[in-house]
This record gives structure tokens, sequence and C-alpha cells, in this order.
């Protein structure tokens, strides 16, 4: 097969966005449609390696990278450290790589992930992840050429950026995230607790395991004021 | 209305804008304080900017509440709205109605009611002969603008023509990439300074992002500045209040 992944994903999300510049959102949807795969992912981080803003594509996709972001562990967060792709044809093989998350993206239905870091410069800005389940196939099949594809991301991504003004992020790579919300949860808590924000996310993210709900659900109650965090 | 205090607050606005066209001018940040300026003036209607992309879409520049932005997003999304209408025709739209609106705008009507509006205007931001954006203003309320409303809203719009200028005449050629990244960094922490803020001084995201960016402004600091240091713990959130005996007051009523 030598199929261009980064030109059909370039048509696809021409025809997705229109005139309309892409945002977080599209690019994971055209990613999703352009590829033989269930969803797809996209983080990109920030200060003190938070994630800054994310974007994604399918329902499955959607509790994966919950899961990988309150979890703490996953491919996405490997392949952002490593600065390399990580390829995980079967999870439940690779079940004690990821002994946390692998068992809840196995129950989404997931059952292989290509994580692709995304490099603006010299530095690794983010990850794109692709999710297969049974129909995908392997995942080494999906990309023949993973750098190219988080090459072109990076590219548009940089271009989105150039149409903003100075330090502000531009605007089409915000209107799909709903990270701000985790963010601003995350200044109440420490605020609340009298901790390092570092430490406030930990919390967050360990009360929404302990409740089993999406960090972004309880991380909006924060903010609404319906729940509190006490010493 | 008292005339004389109305311009009296009238011509402190346009001189505090104008102090803001120097050099370490932020764009978003002059766009945001025009928006939140022109709120006061038109007594609790929410107003937004959406600025015209190198390719002729529309983008979402600055809004006085995230309501607004969100739903100026629909209309960038559906291409379709008063901001799409006016910005096509060069013409304002003005008073309208959403009750009725559904043939004209199919699908940004409905979704602007849900989130409360009314009535909807739109003002193009004008340079020569082309239109670069849009000036917004939805109201939950049925208030119609007077011709002097509209008069005055026209300068803002003018002011926000003139703010945009200034910035593509300054604007640094930095490495893309660099800016980027912090732009990406300064979005964790000034979301992150937000919450903080709401938490110690007890107010809504909203008014904690006014103070963040008014401190900024009166002490000449960025933006993601003055949330790091809120975020390190260098600087304390009550010392966003302390400036406030200089805040600018609105004037007190408007003519109906």
């Amino acid at each position: 097969m030598s199929v261009d992944a980064a030109g059909r994903f370039l048509a696809v999300l021409a025809e997705i966005a229109g005139d309309a510049p892409p945002n977080l959102g599209t690019i994971c949807e055209a990613c999703a449609v352009a590829l033989p795969v269930c969803g797809a992912s996209l983080v990109l981080m920030g200060a003190g390696d938070h994630e800054s803003v994310a974007g994604v594509f399918g329902g499955a996709a959607a509790a994966a990278q919950d899961a990988e972001f309150m979890l703490g562990e996953g491919p996405g967060l490997e392949a952002h450290l490593v600065g390399r792709p990580v390829v995980v044809a079967d999870l439940i093989v690779a079940a004690d790589r990821w002994p946390r998350f692998a068992p809840v993206a196995v129950e989404l239905g997931i059952r292989a992930i290509h994580a692709v870091p995304l490099r603006a410069g010299t530095t690794t800005i983010g990850v794109l992840e692709l999710y297969g389940d049974h129909r995908s196939g392997s995942p080494t099949d999906w990309l023949q050429d993973p750098l190219l594809l988080a090459n072109t991301i990076g590219l548009l991504l940089l271009n989105l950026q150039a149409e903003a003004a100075s330090e502000s992020l531009a605007w089409a790579l915000n209107i799909a995230d709903t990270r701000a919300v985790v963010h601003q949860a995350t200044g109440m808590i420490s605020a609340q607790l009298q901790v390092g924000v570092d430490e406030a996310l930990v919390r967050l993210r360990g009360r929404a395991f302990a409740v089993d709900r999406a960090v972004e659900a309880v991380a909006a109650e924060v903010v609404a004021g319906s729940s509190r965090f006490e010493s | 209305m008292d005339v004389d205090r109305r311009d009296e607050w009238l011509a402190r606005t346009f001189v505090e804008l104008a102090d803001t066209l120097v050099a370490d001018f932020d764009l978003i940040d002059f766009l945001s304080m025009l928006a939140d300026r022109c709120v006061e003036l038109l007594d609790g209607a929410e107003v937004g900017l959406l600025l015209a992309d190198p390719r002729g879409s529309l983008q979402v520049m600055a809004s006085s509440t995230e309501r607004i932005g969100r739903i100026e997003s629909c209309e960038v999304q559906y291409e379709e709205g008063p901001c799409y209408e006016c910005y096509r025709s060069g013409l304002p739209v003005l008073n309208a109605r959403l009750e009725g609106a559904e043939r004209r705008w199919p699908r940004f009507a409905p979704v602007a009611k849900e989130s409360g509006y009314q009535m909807v205007h739109a003002l193009p931001l004008r340079l020569r002969d082309d239109v670069i954006g849009t000036m917004n203003v939805f109201d939950t309320s049925l208030h119609e603008m007077t011709p002097e409303e509209v008069g005055l809203t026209r300068a803002f719009a003018d002011a926000a023509t003139i703010g945009i200028l200034q910035e593509r005449t300054i604007r640094r050629k930095s490495d893309l990439s660099t800016q980027l990244q912090a732009a990406l960094d300064s979005r964790v922490v000034v979301e992150q300074a937000k919450g903080i803020v709401a938490e110690r001084l007890k107010v809504d995201i909203d008014a904690a992002f006014r103070l963040l960016r008014d401190h900024a402004r009166r002490n000449r600091e960025q933006l993601s500045a003055v949330a790091g240091a809120l975020v390190s713990g260098s600087l304390g959130a009550p010392e966003l209040l302390s400036g406030s005996a200089g805040h600018h007051p609105a004037p007190e009523d408007r003519s109906g």
C-alpha cells in the first residue's frame, strides 16, 4: 500500500473545513475520515507540561483521551516524552506497559493506537493519537510515513498561529478546545488547598478517577462552584 | 442622561484607548478593553469583534463575555448571521430581532435565541473601501439602538480599526514556532490565574479575567506575566483590587 496518508488528510480537511480555517476538532475529524481509524486526538502541551489545548473526534477517542489525561499514563504521553512515535498493535498484549490505561481503552473498543509527536521548530509541542478498533487493521499500515503527517499538521498549526496577534493563541486553536475549564479549575483548587498548580491538577485528576467521571466534567463543577476541595 | 458626564466619560475613554497604542501593544488586550467600554456605554448588551483573516474568513478576536464569543463562533461556522451579512455587504445590521429571524438566519437565529439574546446589531470595521471585520452587539433585551448610540458605537468601531492598523504595522516577525509555544504556555497560565483570582476574590471567571487584564494594563505588563506571577505566588490576588480605586467608572445611565 503506497497511499499518501498526508495527502488524503489534506484533501479531506479541505472538504470538511471549507473556507473556514481548520481547528483542532476538524483536524482530528479529517484524520479519522482519511485513515482507517475509529477516532483521533490532538493535544498541544504548554507550560509545565500541562496539556494546553486539545481536540478530538470520535466517542471512544474522547473517552480514551480523557482517561490518558486522568491516569497520567498512555501511548500519547509516552510519545510526547520520548519524542518518537509509539505504535501499539494490540492493547491487550501491551497491557502491562500501561496497566491502568490499557484496560480502559480496551473496554472502549480500542484495539490499536498510533501516537505521533508533533514538532514546531526543535520542540515537541504535542501529540497526535490515532485509535483503531477491530476493523482498523494494523496501525503500522495506517501511516506509511508518520512524520510526514505530523509535520503537515505542525505546519497547519503554525499557519493558524501566524494569523493571531502577538502572544495570544490563535482563536482557531482554542475554539474546539474544552481544556480551559480544566486549567481554571486547577487554579481554583490550588487556591482552595493552598498548593501549587501541579499538585492541584493531580488532586483534580484523582477525584475524577475516584468518582469515575471525566476530568472536564469534574472541572466544570469546580468552576461553577458546586464542587470544592478542602484540605 | 447627563450629557456633560457622558461626554467626559467618552473623552476619558478615548484618551485611555490612545494610551494603549504604545510599544508593547497587545491587540487582543486592546480589543477586549474596547469591547468592555462599549458594553458600559450600551448598558449591559454584550459586544464582540470579528476580524477577517488573510483568506477572508472571519475570526473571533475579542468578546466581552464567553457567551457572545461562542455564538459568534457559531456564526463563523455556519457562515450566516448579522456579522456575516454586515461583512459581506459592508452595511450595518441594526435593531434586528431574533424572534422571527428564522428565515433570514435559519441556523444562527435559534442558537442565539437559546443563549438568551433577543436583539442583534453589527457594524462594519472599514479601512478605506475594505471591510476588515465587524463589531457586534448582542442584547438580551429588545432595546433598539438610538441614532446617537449607533454613532457612538461607530466611533468605537473606528477606534478598533485604528488599533488593528497599528498592530499590523508594528507586529514583530519573530519565529512562528516560538510564538506558538509561548502562546500555548501563556494559555495554560492565564486560565489557571483566572481560577486563582475567581476563588480568592469570590468572583466569576469573566470578572476574574477583567481584573487580570486591568492590572496588566495599569502596570504596563503583559497579561501572561501577571498570570505567571499569580500562579507562582509572587503576586497576590487582593493586589488586583488595590488599583481599582482608579477604576474607570461607567456613565451612570443612558438616555432611553
